[in-house]
């Protein structure tokens, strides 16, 4: 039997391809007496594996940073605007700031640099240089052999803060665009699909990242009542999945569907909504809609909305065929202009976005497009923005509601420069956060500050969190609103949508064009969906 | 589409039982096709081919055994056919080394989580100098054959090999000691 230190070399020959034929033989009547070697070249396998995934995974990374570069996107993440008062009191506070931070710096490289290297031995140099005559130190991994470091809090490696983009410099010679090959993918229709980059957006890590970026306030305040939030509506969720306001009432599709949307949000796996979305499939009518509840909000859009998104989670194909089936009707039931006769500003909302959201996933729906430019010149039309209603004061509170809806959606439609859109926007930059709104336009409007950006945005984000923030219960969920139909359920759905703007969608301005004939879907990445899923072990 | 021709959904639980069966598993039916195949791209290939396969016999597929048993075998079929489809040189292991293989994939089995290894061996990538993160990204990013490397590196092909070897062989106890340390 062949000895360790004598295999590894053939092993490794062989995945570097240069084992020559007695080698090969020799291998071969190793891995085939020998159950130790062939498990080190399962070992082998899989690290070979990893790295191939690892550096495709890398690479495909950095080529489409290059492309948003190339299209004038700048994909790293980037200050706010800054008010220009803010910037007024930087400038007069810069003389005192620079001693302060010079003292703080020299404070640090003390107590980092200075003191360490006084009070522990030097650690050994690192490195790794190919020459003639092969040489090699790898420091880095023999120090944890060490007997002196023991293993423990204090000894563990230095924590990584390489961001996710970070690539070494490129070296056309070196380096070629990699094939694409997602690491982790999925079937769809019999092709391999990986997550959209908007719900990637969701996931732990990109979360952090992006509250950092558009409301760095709020990550210590506003996700440990996110977490409370879900677990209170897990608490009210009916036994076999699904939502009503009243737990003895029969589910209510419109509340599951909004529910379901803010566990999505939070970027929760798919199998801990999996009763709900089934719920929301099982109700679903032959022709695609929902059996609307008495006094019941419209569950079509939102409906749709779920779906689609749960779908984009994970893309199964009945999944796919039940939202499809909801879209197809919102098609079938727009009128000439692309609207909805009788829909109020919750169905028109979420109806918009349900239709906007197909095309972007590119489900396969006819009339998608089409229906979205019917619906961007409908929207304009709608209580003629240009007209009288919204020159006065201020507008009232349905005038907001239908007011803010129409705004948004045009954001989504990409209109948000339209002399309408910006009609609009300008009317409802006169209402405040802390005017007194409804959970639903309090929620509508917060998407708009952050699609706007700005000094909108950066003002009112605090106080949007504020005064959500009051409005929980010791349980963890939000007090039912005045409105009737504001129940606790909705209100802490909405309140989860809402704290989840920042990273729930990329702000509109983003989302990829969607008129453009036979575009390619531009949503899908190579997203992590083992990670968010989070699957548990299987049986 | 008429949504009436459509008909009803059919229960996801058979797809997501598989879904979670292949995402569990598609790292190493990956490692298993490309112990056999060196070129990535042909690789890949072969890959779709196993995930299309695997879900159209995943009805065929016997619950009581091991699905990762079950995928790695029909992707070393695959790769066989793939062999003789295109007429190419024989496979590069004899069909007793491919079981052998076999089994020890099913013994070996993988563990913490794909994602807590991936994690740690970026944390060991990100570790290595940059000449020896250079050299990884020659051979697996840029894909470049060892002689390729060595003339660019101005080296000779065993030296360049040994680098390599040495790196792995590093990167394998780097991951280790990461996961231990948890």
């Amino acid at each position: 039997m062949k000895k360790d230190n004598d295999l590894q070399p053939l092993i490794e020959a062989y995945f570097d391809e240069t084992i020559s034929e007695e080698q090969r033989a020799e291998l071969e009547r190793a891995l085939i007496h020998d159950p130790e070697a062939a498990r080190r070249f399962v070992r082998a396998a899989r690290l070979d594996n990893a790295l191939r995934l690892h550096f495709n995974r890398r690479a495909a990374e950095a080529a489409a940073v290059a492309a948003l570069k190339r299209a004038g996107l700048d994909p790293t993440p980037q200050a706010v605007s800054i008010p220009r008062w803010a910037r007024t009191v930087d400038h007069l506070w810069g003389p005192l700031g620079a001693v302060l931070a010079h003292a703080a710096l020299i404070l640090l490289l003390v107590r980092w640099v200075v003191l360490p290297v006084f009070t522990s031995s030097p650690s050994p140099p690192v490195e790794v240089e190919v020459g003639r005559e092969e040489r090699m130190r790898l420091d880095p991994f023999q120090i944890h052999d060490h007997p002196s470091l023991s293993r423990g809090a204090d000894t563990m490696p230095p924590p990584l803060n390489a961001p996710e983009f970070a690539v070494m410099p490129p070296d056309p010679h070196a380096l070629s665009v990699p094939r694409a090959s997602p690491p982790n993918v999925v079937i769809r229709d019999g092709r391999l699909w990986s997550e959209p980059i908007w719900m990637r957006n969701r996931t732990e890590s990109h979360r952090s990242a992006l509250l950092a970026r558009y409301a760095p306030e709020w990550a210590d305040r506003t996700e440990p009542a996110l977490d409370a939030a879900l677990e209170w509506l897990r608490r009210a969720r009916h036994a076999e999945g699904g939502w009503s306001e009243d737990p003895h009432a029969s589910r209510d599709p419109a509340l599951t569907a909004l529910a379901t949307l803010a566990f999505l949000a939070r970027g929760e796996p798919l199998t801990s909504i999996q009763s709900d979305i089934s719920a929301l499939v099982d109700s679903q009518e032959p022709g695609g809609g929902w059996r609307s509840l008495e006094n019941g909000a419209d569950a079509l859009g939102i409906g749709a909305c779920a779906l689609i998104e749960a779908w984009a989670r994970v893309p199964l194909p009945p999944l796919r065929r039940a939202a499809e089936l909801a879209v197809e009707r919102l098609i079938q039931e727009q009128d000439t202009a692309g609207l909805w006769p009788g829909a109020d500003p919750w169905a028109l909302s979420w109806r918009v976005l349900a239709l906007r959201m197909a095309v972007w996933a590119n489900l396969d729906v006819h009339g998608g497009r089409a229906g979205l430019s019917r619906l961007a010149g409908g929207l304009k039309t709608i209580e003629d923005p240009a007209g009288g209603l919204y020159e006065g004061e201020r507008p009232s509170s349905k005038a907001i509601e239908r007011l803010a809806v129409v705004a948004l959606a045009l954001q989504w439609l990409g209109e948000e420069r339209s002399p309408e859109a910006r009609k609009t926007l300008a009317t409802l930059s006169r209402v405040r956060m802390n005017d007194p709104l409804n959970p639903f336009i309090r929620h509508v409007l917060a998407q708009i500050r952050f699609n706007a950006g700005g000094d909108h945005w950066i003002k009112e984000r605090g106080v949007l969190a504020d005064i959500l923030l009051a409005g929980r219960e010791s349980d963890g969920g939000w007090r039912r609103e005045s409105s009737a139909l504001d129940g606790r359920v909705r209100t802490t759905s909405l309140a989860v949508l809402t704290l989840t703007v920042c990273y729930r969608y990329p702000p509109a301005a983003e989302w990829p064009a969607w008129p453009v004939a036979g575009a390619r879907p531009p949503a899908f990445t190579h997203g992590p969906i083992l990670a968010a899923l989070r699957l548990g072990p299987v049986p | 589409m008429n949504p009436s021709e459509r008909g009803r959904v059919e229960p996801m639980d058979r797809q997501a039982e598989f879904l979670t069966h292949f995402l569990r598993h598609q790292d190493d039916i990956r490692a298993v096709i490309g112990s056999m195949l060196r070129d990535p791209a042909a690789a890949d290939d072969i890959f779709q081919d196993v995930a299309l396969v695997l879900w159209k016999k995943y009805d065929e597929f016997d619950t009581t055994r091991s699905f990762g048993a079950w995928a790695r075998g029909i992707a070393v079929r695959q790769v066989w056919q793939s062999f003789e489809r295109r007429r190419r040189a024989p496979v590069p292991l004899a069909p007793e080394t491919l079981n052998a293989l076999l089994r020890a994939f099913d013994e070996e089995s993988e563990s913490p989580a794909h994602a807590e290894r991936e994690e740690a061996l970026r944390r060991c990538i990100a570790k290595l100098p940059e000449k020896s993160r250079r050299l990884l990204e020659m051979r697996y990013e840029a894909q470049m054959k060892l002689r390729e490397m060595a003339e660019r590196l101005s080296t000779t092909l065993d030296a360049t090999h040994k680098a390599l070897s040495r790196l792995r062989e590093a990167l394998r106890r780097c991951i280790e000691q990461e996961l231990a340390a948890g």
